[in-house]
């Protein structure tokens, strides 16, 4: 899937203090997106326009040529888009199971009642069986971060966004879960966007995108 | 249906505050069910104990009728001058035997009593002077002193059904004694005069046209008058004999006729459709039924007041009920902004994020109910037996007050009726009219509306909050 940005101007409160303007960016399938800025430049909130929560002031976005609002915002997030936010979002309420059972029941996956799947999805970012299965509350701030992750690999959507989805996992784990995204686009041709203030990070993307003075400039081809 | 297995896995999941959300919903719904088992007792005991206060059907003389022919024979009387000593009375109409009997076989008529009377004069004894009667002179007291009420039975008659008379010696009147000349005197009677069970006395009666007779009365039984202040200052009460009323027919040479029935209706609630039945077969020019539902009618007055007491208690703590979950809810969904918000990220739609907040609040409520009905039993029963108390006890100065203005001089007749009216009805207040505060079915199908009722206005009240929900703001940390 091709997600573009077309012509996206965005303010909070002024419209003289426009945090972007004119942004247009395109993301093809297959590829490992990687958006860097500085604290406070905008990424979020970027984020918050293509995982469909919000809508920019102007311009907008669109799955293959088709505006998201035309497909609908429930329906673009229910099934294009997935998203592993900041501060994680787990249902604390819920074990990691639960979790991921829930989102692919929303997701009208018919793997919602496969045990075996999700446990393995578990298992592919280090929660084992017995983990998997206490409160998400009674996990560490790195294992709820990998549960998150999990939860967006586990609904398969064509498009998956991540906003420093490494930010509490150690160097070992940071580099396992980068090669998951990079597995990701490259073995299933996913649409991955990993928004990050890591440089370092960064370089591991099939492309850089930078976000700087309010303009997007794509560093790396 | 995935959102009925979240609202199961967050009930589970938070249980002190489920716990809590039980407790007040089973206290809410404990109120609201005693107020309905209150309302439906109240209208079952408006049927059953207004049925057992009963009413009565009386077949008399149409006064109006006989007022009228009784001026026309004054009117004759005085173009035709004078007619000797003869005063115009008011004619007594009477109805056949054959006529009651054939009333008495409608439906609904549960029994009957019949009450014939002449006013008879003592022959060899004497009757009883009231001492304070002031215009008693006025009365010839040996020409008709003496009262003879020929009854059907006296077990039926209102004097002794009221408790008002009470058998002191040897029996009453019973069917039996058709066409003897078995008497039941009064203890009075029986005392100034030496009379005794199995004494025998006579009476003379005159008739209209002023043929005097002798009757011999037996006495079988002796009765003692409890109430005794009677306000009647013309006739002293201890002067009724009573026989039965083939006795009276013999007296008055009226064979097989019947001045005054009273039918006692079997279900109080259908007297006025047994009295239009009824009125087919008699003369209305000479007859007339009146039916007496007063008691009927005011206790079922009373009841209808607690059941729309009740009624009001139903409403009142719905309303508040509602409006204390309805708030809780409220507050709770606005606490749960950020788990909506999540859902709605992940792809879920708002009104299903609603209806997973609907159903716990039907397990909550239905725990509830279970709690609500497994306790409601206990606590309607008390607050049952208050009402009923309260509801007595106002009728009881009701009464006090209604006994004062019956009492009132020349409408001794009218008064008597009275007490004897409100006597049943505060007897069987107090006796058979406590509410029968039991569970029904229906009473918990009610109280499941009353649940359903609070459930739906709670997250109708949750709904702007999730409706508005902006799944954004899950982006900002907290
Ligand atoms: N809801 C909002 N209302 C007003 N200003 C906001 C809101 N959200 C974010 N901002 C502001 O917009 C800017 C960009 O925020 P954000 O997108 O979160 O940046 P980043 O993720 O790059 O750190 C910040 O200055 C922030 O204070
Ligand atoms: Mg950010």
């Amino acid at each position: 899937m091709t997600l573009t940005v077309k012509n996206l101007s965005h303010w909070y409160t002024n419209p003289d203090e426009a945090l972007y303007r004119d942004v247009n960016l395109t993301f093809e399938d297959g590829k490992f997106y990687a958006i860097v800025g500085e604290s406070g430049s905008g990424k979020t909130t970027l984020l918050s326009f293509l995982a469909g929560l919000d809508l920019p002031a102007t311009g907008e976005i669109a799955v293959n040529g088709k505006a998201i609002e035309q497909i609908g915002l429930t329906a673009y997030r229910r099934h294009e888009v997935s998203t592993i936010f900041q501060a994680y979002n787990l249902l604390t309420t819920m074990s990691a199971y639960q979790n991921l059972a829930t989102a692919l029941a929303i997701t009208q996956s018919s793997r919602a009642k496969d045990k075996a799947y999700i446990f393995d999805v578990l298992a592919q970012v280090g929660i084992d069986e017995q983990k998997a299965v206490k409160s998400v509350q009674k996990l560490s701030g790195g294992e709820q971060q990998r549960v998150a992750i999990a939860r967006s690999l586990a609904v398969d959507a064509p498009i998956v966004l991540a906003d420093e989805a490494t930010g509490n996992l150690d160097h070992d784990n940071s580099l396992k879960i980068i090669e998951l995204f990079q597995n990701l686009a490259h073995q299933h041709g996913k649409t991955v966007i990993l928004i990050t203030h890591d440089q370092a990070l960064a370089l591991k993307a099939d492309k850089k995108i930078l976000l700087e003075k309010q303009r997007f400039t794509q560093v790396k081809a | 249906m995935n959102f009925i297995k979240r609202a199961g896995i967050t009930l589970w999941a938070k249980k002190g505050r489920t716990l809590l959300l039980i407790v007040t919903a089973a206290v809410i719904l404990l109120f609201v069910m005693t107020g309905l088992i209150i309302q439906n007792a109240a209208l079952q005991a408006a049927k059953t104990a207004t049925n057992s206060v009963g009413s009565t059907v009386t077949l008399s003389t149409n006064r109006e009728a006989a007022f009228k022919a009784m001026q026309s024979e004054m009117s004759s009387v005085s173009s035709s001058s004078n007619s000797g000593s003869n005063r115009p009375k008011m004619t007594e109409y009477t109805t056949s035997l054959s006529a009651v009997e054939k009333i008495a076989q409608l439906s609904n008529v549960a029994s009957y009593n019949i009450t014939n009377t002449a006013q008879v004069a003592a022959s060899g004894f004497s009757a009883i002077t009231s001492d304070n009667s002031g215009q008693g002179g006025q009365f010839n007291n040996d020409n008709a002193a003496i009262s003879l009420s020929g009854v059907s039975t006296t077990a039926g008659n209102s004097d002794f059904t009221s408790g008002s008379n009470k058998i002191k010696n040897g029996r009453g009147i019973e069917t039996s004694d058709k066409n003897s000349n078995n008497a039941v005197i009064s203890q009075e009677l029986a005392k100034s005069n030496n009379l005794k069970v199995g004494s025998t006395v006579t009476v003379k009666y005159t008739n209209d046209s002023d043929d005097t007779s002798t009757y011999k009365l037996k006495v079988v039984g002796i009765y003692a008058d409890t109430t005794s202040d009677s306000a009647d200052s013309f006739r002293d009460p201890a002067n009724t004999i009573y026989t039965n009323y083939t006795m009276v027919n013999t007296v008055k040479n009226t064979p097989d006729q019947v001045s005054n029935v009273s039918f006692t209706m079997a279900d109080s609630s259908k007297t006025q459709a047994f009295v239009k039945a009824a009125t087919k077969d008699i003369n209305t020019k000479q007859m007339q039924l009146t039916s007496d539902s007063t008691a009927y009618e005011q206790t079922a007055k009373q009841m209808q007041t607690v059941a729309s007491y009740a009624n009001k208690i139903v409403w009142v703590v719905t309303v508040a009920g509602a409006l204390i979950l309805g708030l809780i809810i409220i507050l709770m969904t606005r606490e749960r902004r950020h788990e909506s918000g999540i859902l709605v990220a992940l792809g879920e739609s708002k009104i299903k994020i609603l209806g997973q907040y609907f159903v716990e609040l039907i397990v909550i409520l239905a725990i509830g109910l279970g709690i609500a009905t497994a306790s409601g039993q206990a606590m309607s029963g008390v607050v049952g037996k208050q009402l009923v108390n309260q509801s007595i006890s106002a009728a009881q100065n009701n009464q006090t007050g209604t006994n004062g203005a019956g009492a009132v001089p020349g409408n001794m007749q009218a008064g008597g009726r009275q007490g004897f009216n409100n006597h049943q009805i505060s007897g069987s207040l107090a006796n058979k009219q406590s509410l029968q505060t039991v569970i029904t079915p229906g009473t918990i199908l009610e109280l499941g509306g009353v649940a359903l009722l609070i459930a739906v206005l709670s997250v109708a009240g949750a709904s702007s909050t999730i409706l508005r929900l902006q799944p954004k703001k899950i982006l900002q940390d907290d």
